[in-house]
């Protein structure tokens, strides 16, 4: 019996020292976990030479690693898909400002953090996408005009828990204040076609599936479907068209969100940070992501991928996207007292 | 135990028992304590609604793997039928795929573009999508993953009841319908309840489904009120709660329990059988489709699904990675295992010599953290390490934490066994060992742990399966680079790559289905040796 003992505990011991301490090491907690992800580190990794080392959860979880770690905190960079988590990193004092211009002086001017805490790697939209047999384009205009009686039982979307939904209404309430937003929620709620579930792309299928007629999406999972190696979610992406919402002349433009870096503040390795960020935002990198996973390049130098640029230019919702985290609680509230599912 | 040493020794054991008991516990009790340090004791303002959700699928669900694990069990433990072993294995199957990949699969198999769509689609020409994605029909599909443990345990219960009541109904001519539920089914409360229970803790824990299917659980709940509200006072609230519901299954468990011990007593008997070939075709037929249904839906169409997914995309996969992650997880299943059975069997051990009030209440709190959410036990795990000054944070994102997370989340698996084994051995064992001049350690040598190593092979290999699908807890406090196959498995179905999902799920059934087949055999062969 005790030697059992002594084996297991020398065998933990084992297991936890088993990790690799190499010389130029790059630790990052990483809410995204897409292959072109792992592509890129890979090709950093070798061109480089720094090893990548990567923890995947999400965002809100890893936020709160960071502060359960304190100062033994081995990441040298947070990556989300949100900038409102991305904000409430740097409110609760994790990140470490850093000079956008000694990264990447090509930055879309809109993308860039006012406060200078963190820097964008993509960014996407949240469009409309409809069914052009049922719906008529013109009927189409802002996220407003979504809770309007003619969408009644025909409006697709995903669940008030996903970050994308708390994303466009903190934008909602940051242009038309929360008594505005409950009402467009609750008009919302009865214009859904189904109770809110599943993902962006189901919410494309149940459009095809005729369950509703129109959907809000991220534009990305459009491009996803449109290349896909599977016939059928290659039909689903070619039978919906895609609408990019509030783009009339005195309207503000599409929500946009971006898939940003910060550092941390404990960051052991902020030189090879900062190699790595210069690298995620140079041409290369950009057009990978663009090419890959149907994001928008936040390069200024780089095209967007020919299958999301056939949509067009669109113009983008200008707000300070910091104020998609400064608005997430309300926006959340909101939700819940709506029965936005 | 007759000399002062020996007492000593006792003494020092029990404390070491409830300091192990008590750094366990350390989770729950940060939950209880942030609760009670609040200023208000107040309920979030949609409380009804997590309540009324979880509540509804906590009871669809149990009532579904109910349905789908008593009549068969019933049939298996009371018919003569052809090729009964392999379905009493085949019935046990489904729990080696986690409830979120049943889910997901099904998901996948009734959406647009699946199996059925377009079967529909290409056969009848018309376009028919089932709309899965609500509370009643994840229930079905949770069952199909759960009802095993329901199953497992109604068979053990069926079994155990004693010939003379079933002669008894015979010559009362009671039919078997009334044989069934005036008899074997209040006979077997207690077996059917204690698998029940286990159906409830998994579905309180069930997370990433649950979310995909939009259905507003506790689970959901915390982590809304936590995070996207910032609200942690809500958040430990609903923990809070939820620790007390479990904590009462738990002491209704043992009361049900313990009233059904004297039904037990006669359970020494010659198994008896009814025999099927006097059975009318049309019955014979509806006896193998009530066996069939949970296997094959359980088992066979999402194990074909996943084949499918996994021979289309064959030469896309990276097989050294997959290597890769099933040796992680391997040996993360066996190190935490190993651990879990040993201290659960110290803890029990030293219970059954000294049976202090201490040891019940930590036992009992022990058991309760099967049934949180393992999402609440990684956040409360980095809470403590946030608060404590003792500058433990070091040990964050190490391999040590993971598995302190894992003993704490698992450890009531392994008590439940180990607990019944030990109710089993009867203590006339002990005091035989004391007449014969064996001190306490020597009882314990020489008598108790050789009777008890089935169990304790049995609870380790409960604990390997578990720990081998877990996922929330995996997610949050694993180190760098380091995946195993439930969070893979995961994050591809997450993403909607559920092509790439397919092998690691496939990976995950098939160890599981290896290791239950295993411990079945296991069990059928040690059956005698403890002569009980």
């Amino acid at each position: 019996m005790y030697k059992i003992i002594v084996i297991i505990l020398s065998l933990s011991l084992f297991a936890c020292s088993n990790q690799n301490k190499e010389i130029e090491v790059l630790n990052i907690y990483s809410k995204r976990h897409y292959q072109v992800d792992k592509d890129l580190f890979k090709i950093f990794e070798e061109e480089n030479n720094i090893k990548v080392n990567v923890v995947k959860a999400s965002s809100d979880e890893l936020i709160e690693r960071i502060k359960s770690e304190g100062q033994n905190c081995p990441a040298d960079l947070l990556i989300t898909v949100d900038a409102g988590k991305l904000y409430k990193a740097a409110d609760e004092n994790l990140l470490e400002k850093i000079d956008v211009n000694l990264i990447n002086k090509n930055i879309k001017s809109e993308l860039i953090d006012n406060n200078g805490f963190w820097i964008p790697i993509t960014y996407r939209a949240r469009v409309i996408v409809y069914n052009p047999k049922k719906v008529n384009v013109e009927d189409l205009s802002t996220y407003e005009d979504l809770s309007d009686n003619k969408w009644k039982n025909r409006v697709l979307v995903r669940s008030s828990t996903n970050a994308y939904n708390q994303a466009l209404l903190s934008s909602l309430i940051a242009h038309n204040g929360q008594d505005f937003a409950l009402q467009w929620c609750n008009e919302m709620v009865a214009n859904f076609a189904r109770n809110p579930k599943g993902n962006d792309r189901d919410q494309v299928r149940a459009i095809i599936a005729n369950i509703g007629d129109i959907a809000i999406v991220n534009s990305y999972y459009i491009g996803l479907l449109k290349s896909s190696a599977d016939s059928l979610d290659r039909n689903v992406g070619e039978s919906v068209n895609v609408f990019f919402p509030n783009q009339a002349e005195s309207e503000r433009g599409a929500h946009v969100n971006i898939s940003g870096m910060g550092l941390l503040k404990n960051s052991p390795n902020k030189e090879n940070a900062m190699k790595f960020m210069k690298f995620l935002t140079s041409e290369y990198a950009q057009e990978y992501y663009t090419n890959n996973s149907f994001e928008y390049p936040v390069n200024n130098e780089v095209e967007p991928s020919s299958i999301i640029a056939e949509w067009g230019d669109f113009k983008i919702d200008t707000l300070n996207l910091n104020e998609l985290g400064i608005n997430r609680k309300q926006a959340v509230e909101v939700f819940e007292k709506s029965q936005w599912n | 135990m007759k000399n002062p040493n020996g007492i000593n020794r006792i003494k020092f054991l029990e404390i070491l028992a409830l300091a192990v008991g008590c750094l366990i516990i350390i989770p729950i009790v940060t939950i209880v304590i942030n609760t009670f340090s609040q200023e208000s004791f107040t309920l979030p303002p949609t409380f009804s609604n997590y309540l009324t959700s979880t509540l509804k699928l906590v009871f669809y669900t149990c009532s579904i793997s109910i349905i789908l694990a008593v009549l068969p069990a019933w049939i298996m433990s009371f018919y003569e039928i052809k090729f009964k072993s392999l379905f009493d294995t085949l019935l046990i199957l489904p729990l080696s795929i986690p409830g979120y990949i049943m889910a997901y699969t099904y998901a996948d198999i009734f959406g647009y573009g699946g199996v059925f769509d377009v079967f529909f689609q290409s056969y009848l020409n018309s376009s028919l999508t089932v709309d899965v994605l609500e509370i009643h029909w994840l229930s079905f599909f949770l069952a199909l993953s759960l009802f095993p443990y329901v199953y497992a345990t109604a068979r053990i219960s069926f079994s155990l009841i004693a010939n003379t009541y079933l002669n008894l109904s015979q010559s009362l001519a009671l039919s078997k319908f009334k044989t069934f539920f005036k008899i074997i089914l209040p006979l077997s409360v207690s077996g059917i309840f204690a698998g029940t229970l286990l159906v409830i803790m998994e579905v309180l824990n069930e997370y990433g489904a649950v979310k995909y299917f939009g259905i507003k659980t506790f689970s959901v709940g915390i982590f809304k009120y936590w995070f996207s509200m910032s609200d942690k006072s809500s958040a430990i609230v609903l923990s809070f709660i939820l620790l007390v519901v479990i904590i009462l299954l738990v002491i209704i468990s043992n009361f049900i329990k313990n009233n059904h011990q004297k039904i037990k007593q006669h359970s020494k008997t010659i198994p008896l059988y009814y025999n099927l070939k006097k059975k009318s075709f049309l019955k014979k037929i509806l006896i193998y489709i009530l066996l069939a249904f949970p296997i094959t839906f359980g088992l066979i169409v999402p194990l074909i699904f996943i084949l499918k997914n996994v021979i289309i995309n064959f030469n896309n996969y990276d097989w050294n990675e997959l290597l890769n992650i099933l040796t992680n997880t391997l040996s993360l299943a066996l190190v935490s295992s190993l651990i879990i059975t040993i201290i659960s069997f110290f803890v029990l051990s030293i219970k059954r010599y000294n049976n202090s009030f201490s040891l019940k209440i930590v036992t009992n709190f022990l058991c309760s953290g099967y049934a949180i959410p393992g999402a609440v036990i990684g956040l409360s795990v980095m809470l403590i390490f946030q608060q404590s000054s003792l500058k433990l944070n070091f040990l964050m994102g190490t391999i040590t934490i993971l598995i302190y997370a894992y003993i704490f989340r698992f450890i009531a698996v392994s008590i439940f066994p180990l607990e019944s084994n030990y109710k089993q051995l009867p203590l006339r064992f002990d005091e035989l060992g004391k007449s014969l001049n064996l001190s306490s350690r020597e009882i314990f040598t020489k008598i108790n742990l050789p009777l008890s190593m089935k169990a304790i092979i049995y609870s380790f290999l409960l604990v390997f399966i578990d720990v081998f699908k877990e996922l929330p807890l995996t997610l949050i406090l694993r180190p760098f680079n380091f995946e195993t196959l439930a969070t893979q498995a995961y994050q591809y179905a997450n993403e909607e790559m559920l092509a790439y999902s397919s092998v690691y799920s496939l990976c995950i059934i098939v160890v599981c289905s290896f290791l239950i087949i295993i411990s079945k055999i296991f069990l059928k062969n040690k059956k005698n040796v403890s002569g009980y």
